[in-house]
């Protein structure tokens, strides 16, 4: 499924913001603006769902979160952080889903091997040895250090878009991020 | 390593190396299929929200004009009446305080409250120049009859005054205040001897259905004595229509429904 697409380094900020006219024109069901919307935020929805779920279910849940969008965007209401905040907001919901979704099919087939790949790319190739010892280290992170980190290095979100993903404020946000970095730079040092 | 080179290095650590750049076409059609399966609610264009504003704006404009050249060319005190602004007095906005303190309490209950209450709004009363008191007589004179009502009888704590002179026959009634029961009135202020309700004060009735009664009051140009005299059902009524009138609504049940 990947190798249909054109691949490109990630980049956080890839795509650009999605204006208010084609948010308003989405929400009275235009095709072309719910079009525009997708692929413009498709890229990084994608790079942050390849880290949550694995490349495997990265696009199921990226196709998911899109539909929930539709059918909620008359709850929507726009603010300064865009509607790029309320669709990763989703997205975490059906990033849940998913797990418990895993858990329980696991549970129940008692299929252990079954790829998971939850807490980072796994299926990445190992080429600097300085990369592999992050992804260790920021596995360890406390799980909502490592959201904000993910929403806010992967997704390239900003401290206000990830608060209103998170439904935090910018300032725990902010400090969420200085300690997850403050952690990650001391485990490298020690090593 | 500093901050901008620590941020790097573990973005291109945690971001995947390979992201497409649009989406499969299976998620394409599903995006489009759930696109046609919602039904969306028809927002106002704000382009097109403006002309039907504009009647409005302009209405507005005009009236606000009107004002400012009636403003302009007559005197204050003339014009407030017209335009409904306030031009009242300190005496009149006293005796609307008080006429509010004695229906509370009444609605209360508190005979103290409405010996003294009694007494104040009947004082403040004669303070207004004819035009004021004409405008809160017929108020004044049915909560002053409700309170000559509510303290001719024995306090009953399980009901209320209104409960009591609105179902209370006529006959049980006082056609007057007795001594005993208008001594606590006097009493309680304790700058007038008790007295009989009778001179306490005459205010002719004029009923403007004010705010607070529901219909016209039926008793015109009557003294409380002369309220008094023609017997409950005058005071009744008035009762029932302060009663009817009285925020809140003592003894009513308000069912709330949720959306």
């Amino acid at each position: 499924m990947i190798a249909d697409h054109h691949d490109v380094s990630p980049t956080a900020s890839a795509g650009g913001r999605i204006a208010r006219d084609t948010v308003e024109l989405a929400a009275t069901g235009s095709h072309d603006a719910w079009d525009r919307i997708f692929r413009t935020v498709y890229p990084r929805l994608y790079a942050f769902a390849s880290g949550r779920v694995g490349f495997g279910s990265a696009d199921d849940v990226v196709s998911e979160t899109m539909v929930r969008a539709v059918a909620g965007i008359a709850r929507y209401r726009w603010t300064d952080a865009g509607i790029e905040a309320w669709l990763f907001g989703i997205a975490r919901h059906v990033v849940a889903d998913h797990h418990r979704a895993t858990w329980r099919r696991r549970r129940w087939s008692q299929r252990l091997g079954e790829s998971a790949a939850v807490g980072g790319p796994a299926e990445l190739l190992e080429t600097k040895d300085e990369h592999r010892q992050i992804r260790e280290l920021f596995a360890q992170l406390p799980a909502k250090d490592r959201e904000v980190l993910e929403l806010r290095l992967i997704a390239g979100l900003s401290p206000e878009q990830v608060a209103v993903a998170l439904g935090k404020r910018p300032g725990t946000v902010r400090t969420a991020q200085s300690r997850a970095l403050r952690r990650l730079r001391e485990g490298l040092e020690r090593r | 390593m500093n901050d901008h080179e620590l941020l790097e290095t573990v973005t291109s650590a945690l971001a995947p190396t390979h992201i497409p750049v649009a989406p499969p076409a299976a998620s394409m059609v599903a995006l489009h299929r759930a696109v046609d399966a919602t039904t969306f609610p028809t927002r106002p264009d704000r382009h097109v929200r403006w002309p039907r504003l504009l009647p409005l704006a302009v209405a507005a404009g005009v009236a606000a004009a009107c004002v400012g050249v009636a403003v302009m060319t007559s005197s204050r005190n003339d014009v407030s009446p017209e335009l409904g602004l306030a031009s009242e007095s300190p005496q009149l906005l006293q005796a609307r305080s008080r006429l509010v303190g004695l229906r509370a309490a009444l609605d209360a209950g508190d005979l103290d409250r409405v010996a003294v209450a009694a007494v104040e709004l009947r004082r403040v009363m004669l303070r207004l120049d004819s035009i004021e008191r004409a405008e809160l007589e017929p108020a004044a004179t049915r909560l002053l009859v409700r309170a000559q009502l509510a303290l001719a009888r024995p306090p009953s704590p399980s009901t209320s005054i209104e409960a009591t002179s609105s179902t209370a026959p006529p006959s049980t009634a006082p056609t007057t205040a007795s001594p005993a029961t208008s001594a606590p009135m006097a009493g309680a202020v304790g700058t007038q001897p008790p007295r009989p309700t009778s001179s306490a004060m005459t205010l002719p009735i004029t009923d403007d259905g004010d705010d607070d009664h529901s219909g016209p009051g039926g008793v015109v140009d009557e003294s409380l004595d002369s309220v008094d005299d023609n017997g409950g059902p005058s005071g009744a009524d008035d009762d029932g229509d302060s009663s009817s009138g009285s925020d809140g609504g003592g003894g009513e049940i308000q069912i709330e429904t949720n959306d």
